[in-house]
């Protein structure tokens, strides 16, 4: 994780130093990346840190999931 | 991106085969031997039909405005804030596929392979992998994929001779002695993971023969329906469906099986060296069409600048994301092919009757009109749509009304395997047929078939 960490840091510098030449649009949509994989991997950091869906969507498509397994 | 690149008919139906191939080996083929037992084999056939249909539909996009990607179409069909959050909800399904990718590969080589290595190393250098490949371009994957692609195909088949010494073909009977419900539904099983052919539509813009680029496409989705076919009729002939249903990763199970002498007594090292390269292409091309859709976003032609961003947000998310095996493999089974339905059918839909109705490019004439090409070429699209046609019709016709017999079922299975052979060698013939009418019209020279 450390070694991700610094590699983040150095990415988020270097897009820093960059980010004047580039057009605002662009900026806008890797200021949201960067603040999302910040965001996330805090939560990574938390001891209850399964926060994406995923998991939690087969919920919703249950009764597939039941017609599909009515099979096995 | 803004240089031109050249990616021939034979490199797009290899990726294709890469695409939707490699996915498959990691876990999914347990769960359909689950549904339908011994007749698992006949689970591709839905899915192979309904991959067409979304690679026609592409063609026809591409058809109707050239030069344009799939995202781009949307933000000029449905106005940008529409068409904008359509590319959000495919954002998000392209992200939905590379993190089930990621981690899916990570958590199978942590299990199988490198059981002492934390599985946020194998991510991290995974995803380090793709950053590289994502400063590049789709042509030089295709390049890559053209070396590795083959080999996995060839070996895959040769497991039938490698694992003869196990193989029981009893294990197989009574052939299509399952209900066909069971058939049908181990059959929705896998359109989820054939649905990823919508990634294609990333690379729309750099299809200059739509008629060619369908023709490849189609190609390499009946050598996946094929090679799959052959792939679970040797699962189930080698472990029986009641340990292959039970299987986490089947495929690694039935390599390891291969007992040729005792000095060659680890070959799935050879082979898994094989099939990571192929794999890797395949996260590949979807990490480059997940660029190309921000690109979209950003209105720039150039997506390198999203490289690394998106390369660290993949990592964390892969980590945050399924945290059990059996989660991985629950969304694959059942969630995947529900999303997969849910967008793509109303979107494609949509598309194509907008397709229809803006058609500028007539590009059908490849062929001129009464030569024996044009007539070649008929015959193979009649001989492939047939054999399609055959296959589910000794499929249904099998089960439903031939007896239960040791004959009977293996004379359906039979004609059921020939069809599907004969549809794979038309599909090549068709795109064979197409590429030399392109090169008699003198079209070759150009910049290859697609540009990007």
């Amino acid at each position: 994780m450390l070694f991700f960490c610094v590699l983040l840091v150095i990415s988020i510098i270097t897009f820093l130093a960059k980010r004047k030449s580039m057009p605002p649009k662009q900026q806008g949509i890797i200021f949201a990346l960067y603040g999302l994989t910040i965001g996330l991997l805090v939560c990574l950091q938390l001891q209850y840190n399964q926060i994406l869906p995923f998991g939690h969507l087969s919920t919703y498509i249950a009764p597939l999931k039941n017609w599909i397994e009515r099979w096995m | 991106m803004i240089h031109k690149q050249v990616i021939n008919h034979r490199q797009t139906a290899w990726l294709v085969g890469s695409v939707l191939m490699t996915a498959m080996m990691i876990s999914s083929l347990h769960k359909i031997v689950a549904i339908s037992k011994m007749d698992a084999w006949f689970s591709q056939i839905f899915p192979v039909g309904y991959a067409i249909v979304v690679a026609f539909v592409l063609a026809e996009l591409s058809r109707a405005y050239p030069g344009k990607n799939l995202f781009e179409i949307l933000f000029i069909v449905c106005g940008k804030w529409i068409g904008g959050f359509i590319n959000l909800i495919l954002l998000g399904y392209i992200w939905i596929i590379l993190t089930l990718d990621i981690k899916g590969a990570s958590e199978f080589f942590r299990q199988t392979l490198l059981p002492r290595t934390p599985v946020e190393i194998i991510l991290i250098v995974f995803v380090l992998l793709m950053m590289y490949y994502g400063r590049t371009s789709l042509e030089v994957a295709a390049r890559v994929n053209e070396i590795y692609f083959p080999a996995y195909f060839v070996l895959s088949m040769m497991l039938y001779f490698l694992l003869g010494n196990e193989y029981n073909v009893e294990r197989l009977e009574p052939i299509l002695s399952t209900d066909l419900a069971k058939i049908f539904a181990s059959n929705l099983l896998p359109i989820g993971i054939y649905g990823d052919i919508l990634l294609f539509g990333a690379f729309l813009h750099a299809s200059t023969h739509p008629r060619l680029f369908f023709a490849a496409m189609k190609h390499g989705i009946i050598i996946v329906g094929f090679t799959v076919s052959m792939l679970l009729l040797i699962l189930l002939g080698v472990m029986g469906f009641t340990i292959a249903s039970r299987l986490n990763f089947p495929i690694f199970i039935l390599v390891q099986q291969i007992h040729v002498t005792d000095f060659l007594d680890r070959i799935e090292i050879i082979l898994f060296s094989l099939w990571f390269p192929a794999f890797t292409i395949k996260v590949i091309v979807a990490y480059l069409a997940f660029l190309v859709c921000l690109g979209s976003f950003g209105g720039q032609q150039h997506y390198n600048a999203f490289n690394l961003p998106s390369g660290w947000f993949l990592v964390v998310t892969s980590l945050l994301a399924f945290p059990r095996v059996y989660d991985f493999d629950t969304f694959l089974s059942y969630t995947l092919p529900v999303i997969v339905l849910v967008i793509q059918i109303p979107l494609l839909l949509f598309l194509y009757i907008h397709a229809r109705m803006n058609r500028t490019m007539d590009t059908q004439v490849t062929i001129p009109k009464g030569t024996k090409l044009y007539r070649f070429y008929r015959f193979m699209v009649w001989t492939g749509g047939i054999a399609l046609g055959g296959c589910l019709v000794t499929l249904v016709a099998g089960d439903l009304f031939v007896d239960k017999s040791v004959f009977a079922g293996f004379f359906t299975a039979g004609m059921y395997l020939v069809f599907f052979f004969i549809a794979l060698i038309a599909s090549y013939g068709e795109m064979q047929a197409l590429n030399h009418g392109k090169q008699k019209l003198g079209q070759g020279k150009r910049a290859g078939s697609f540009r990007q």
